[in-house]
């Protein structure tokens, strides 16, 4: 187990504070909502001042019908404790007040008597009950002690983990067997730690995963392409494409068929020469009367439905090296430098001349074609 | 046909709403089709979700709406989706709106806020008739709102499964049909015009009644496997591929005279390819049509110029070319003299015969001769 000084160094330089809007959050989360009935959400890796998470769980907490809702904050976070003071909230005013604690929430009252409950009254619990927030000794990190005995506890870990933790971070809640549904790039799904939860339908795509999402940054981001940050009411944001919705929730996505239009030509869909399959360019593309292995990209996995595909495997993990089909310098790329001959298929492009293509989902349709 | 107001309210009608992306949106009580499969999708921004429930709940009025009875009992929206969509999926605690700085959804509201806003009476009129009627009058409503195109009104009135299958395959920007046709026909799918073609050629022209015939089929096959076909025949027969021309043709009638027949798609393109180049043919699109069956008129071929008439004209001073056979009573012994424009210009070879449109190939025949003359 890693030492608490192993836990604090984690690379915070590694760009991972970036705080999901609200909007993006209830946008997604609508799909769910009776999914979470009497359930314990845990929201780790957020400061829950901050973390719009923490606000949608605890503004929501009666109508969603909660069991219990806990955030964690952790050390180092650098906008925390804007928005409530800290030596304000009842449960730390016991110790020496620290910027590290986690809030526990089994119930909402109407605190302030104004006949609704919205976050206000939850303001007021963290103001008054001082069994609702209390210091951390640890810093709050997902992998420390005091984190995962909350996350034993919680039957449904929502949140937007440190991207560059982002292997771990789904192992850790496989490893526990927790249902989550949480933010990560959509090239994540390639690692080789993640792919295979996809084969084994343990994680698939949430629901809104096309367009730009906006997250909240700390002011010291700096990104070049103007395109992707703004300045909102003195706030900085940062815009990423590719932010997809990983869960191992029930969405009613993952049974839709794709509608198959294409027909097989050996021309369009050229037979990998080192793997027993063909090419297909785009997922929109796959040929209806097609029943053998066909290589797809990633993007697949968007419109993966289990029971109309079976996924073989990708191209890093099933490509035979290409060296045993063809002399090196057949398989140069088109500058003619040397490629690497292992890990990626290769379709003939003209007497022994070799193209290498991108990485490829293997599959093999095994319902219908619409 | 009867259109009246009815009085319901956003709390009547955000009851049973049920959001089943595109397999449609349905409210009051599942009654209302507020959108039907595969419609356009919900585009309101969030600013301007958040605005409809401010202006409800400041009491303000929102714009009339309309609603269509249909025959089994329920009712379509066809005009007020977006606004439907947004008070209902607040209502549904789907988002939360900025109410005095703090982010509320509707079951953060206080009693009393919540009632005001079940309770906001909206201005719905509701039509009853036929749907021949319907389409009539929403084709005069649409002139207000947000203008919808003819197929779009056809498909809130003709609704059923046999739609929601079709819209599936023809109404998704990059869904099956854009894909595999896009190369060939023009048409946006989102403003349902792909789905238009494909039933107008499947009909053929007929869009209405077959819409109506099939409205309560279990799927749109069939209109499916036509526009596939067509497609397939026009790859088939014409193998080389030329954008701009070949988008310009009506591929649904070729099909439905030619589908039946198998060319020799060289032979095919090795004609095409040689009338491409000739410099009387006008019309491009046109040489897809001729080489199928042959009527010289879709090529537009190049008419003499006012030149080379009058040059013909002086030429000939006046007379007719064809001389005492000319067909114009009263003139067997070909001395009569007409006016330029009593005559046509005509090819002496016939550009089918390899004839060109030059000075050297142009002739004055007298208005009687020329119709008679039988080279088409």
């Amino acid at each position: 187990m890693a030492s608490n000084e192993a836990l604090s160094a984690r690379n915070r330089s590694a760009l991972d504070e970036w705080y999901t809007q609200l909007v993006d959050i209830e946008a997604e989360l609508r799909h769910y909502r009776p999914q979470f009935k009497g359930k314990t959400v845990f929201c780790n890796c957020d400061d829950p001042f901050e973390s719009n998470f923490f606000k949608f769980f605890a503004m929501n907490f009666n109508q969603l019908g909660l069991r219990k809702l806990s955030a964690t904050s952790y050390a180092g976070s650098p906008i925390t404790g804007q928005q409530l003071s800290l030596f304000d909230a009842a449960g730390l005013q016991a110790e020496r007040p620290r910027d590290v604690f986690k809030v526990e929430i089994s119930e909402v009252p109407d605190r302030n008597d104004d006949g609704a409950i919205d976050l206000s009254d939850v303001e007021h619990l963290l103001r008054h009950d001082a069994n609702v927030m209390t210091p951390l000794k640890g810093d709050g990190d997902f992998r420390s002690r005091e984190a995962i005995e909350l996350l034993e506890e919680a039957d449904v870990v929502v949140t937007n983990p440190p991207f560059s933790l982002f292997r771990e971070f789904i192992a850790q809640l496989i490893d526990h067997g927790k249902q989550f549904l949480v933010l990560g790039d959509q090239n994540a799904a390639k690692y080789s730690s993640i792919f295979p939860l996809f084969v084994q339908n343990k994680v698939w795509f949430g629901y809104e995963n096309g367009g730009t999402k906006w997250f909240r940054v700390p002011d010291e981001y700096t990104i070049k392409t103007k395109e992707r940050w703004k300045i909102e009411d003195g706030v900085k944001y940062q815009s990423m494409g590719r932010v997809y919705w990983y869960t191992n929730l029930e969405t009613t996505r993952r049974h839709q068929n794709m509608v198959l239009y294409k027909r097989y030509s050996p021309e369009e869909y050229p037979t990998y020469v080192n793997y027993d399959g063909i090419d297909v360019d785009r997922a929109s593309d796959i040929p209806m009367d097609y029943e053998g292995h066909m290589g797809v990209p990633i993007t697949f996995l968007d419109r993966y439905n289990p029971e109309q595909f079976e996924i073989v495997g990708i191209s890093t993990k099933l490509a035979e090296p290409m060296a045993k089909y063809a002399e090196p310098d057949q398989y140069v790329s088109a500058k003619g430098n040397r490629v690497g001959g292992t890990g990626k298929f290769f379709v003939p492009i003209a007497k022994d001349r070799y193209r290498g293509v991108y990485e490829r989902v293997v599959i093999r349709r095994i319902g219908g074609v619409s | 046909m009867k259109i009246e107001p009815i009085g319901v309210t956003v709390g009547e009608v955000a009851a049973g709403f049920v959001d089943n992306q595109e397999e449609g949106v349905v409210a009051y009580d599942g009654l209302l089709n507020v959108r039907p499969p595969y419609q356009r999708e919900f585009v309101y921004k969030t600013t301007q979700r958040d605005l409809v429930i401010n202006t409800i709940r400041n009491g303000y009025p929102l714009n009339v709406m309309y609603w269509a009875q249909n025959d089994d009992g329920t009712i379509e929206v066809l005009d007020g989706q977006q606004r439907t969509i947004s008070f209902c999926q607040y209502v549904a605690e789907h988002f939360s709106v900025d109410v005095d700085g703090n982010p509320k959804g509707f079951h953060n509201l206080s009693p009393t806020q919540r009632q005001q806003i079940l309770d906001y009476e909206l201005m719905v009129y509701l039509c009853e008739g036929t749907e021949e009627e319907k389409l009539a009058w929403f084709e005069i409503v649409n002139i207000a709102g947000e203008t919808l195109t003819e197929q779009e009104l056809r498909n809130a009135i003709y609704t059923g499964p046999w739609l929601a299958h079709a819209k599936r395959i023809f109404s998704r920007p990059g869904g099956p049909a854009y894909q595999l046709a896009s190369k060939y026909v023009t048409g946006s799918p989102i403003r349902q015009e792909l789905l238009e073609k494909a039933i107008d050629w499947v009909s053929p022209g007929q869009i209405k009644d077959y819409m109506q015939v099939h409205q309560h089929d279990p799927d749109a096959q069939e209109l499916w496997d036509h526009f596939q076909a067509v497609i397939d025949w026009v790859m088939a027969t014409f193998s080389v591929y030329r954008g701009k021309e070949m988008k310009r043709v009506d591929w649904g009638d070729l099909f439905r005279r030619f589908g039946e027949t198998e060319y020799d798609p060289d032979a095919m393109e090795a004609r095409v390819s040689e009338l491409m180049q000739d410099l009387d043919v006008d019309s491009h699109p046109g040489i897809y049509e001729y080489v199928l069956d042959g009527d010289e008129r879709h090529l537009k071929i190049r008419k003499f110029d006012d030149r080379q008439r009058r040059e013909a004209y002086e030429r000939q001073r006046g007379l007719c070319a064809n001389g005492d056979r000319c067909k114009t009573p009263g003139n067997s012994d070909g001395k009569k003299k007409f006016g330029i424009e009593e005559m046509d210009a005509d090819h002496i070879v016939p550009w089918s015969k390899g004839g060109r449109t030059i000075p050297e190939n142009c002739q004055m025949l007298c208005v009687a001769c020329n119709r008679s003359k039988g080279d088409f």
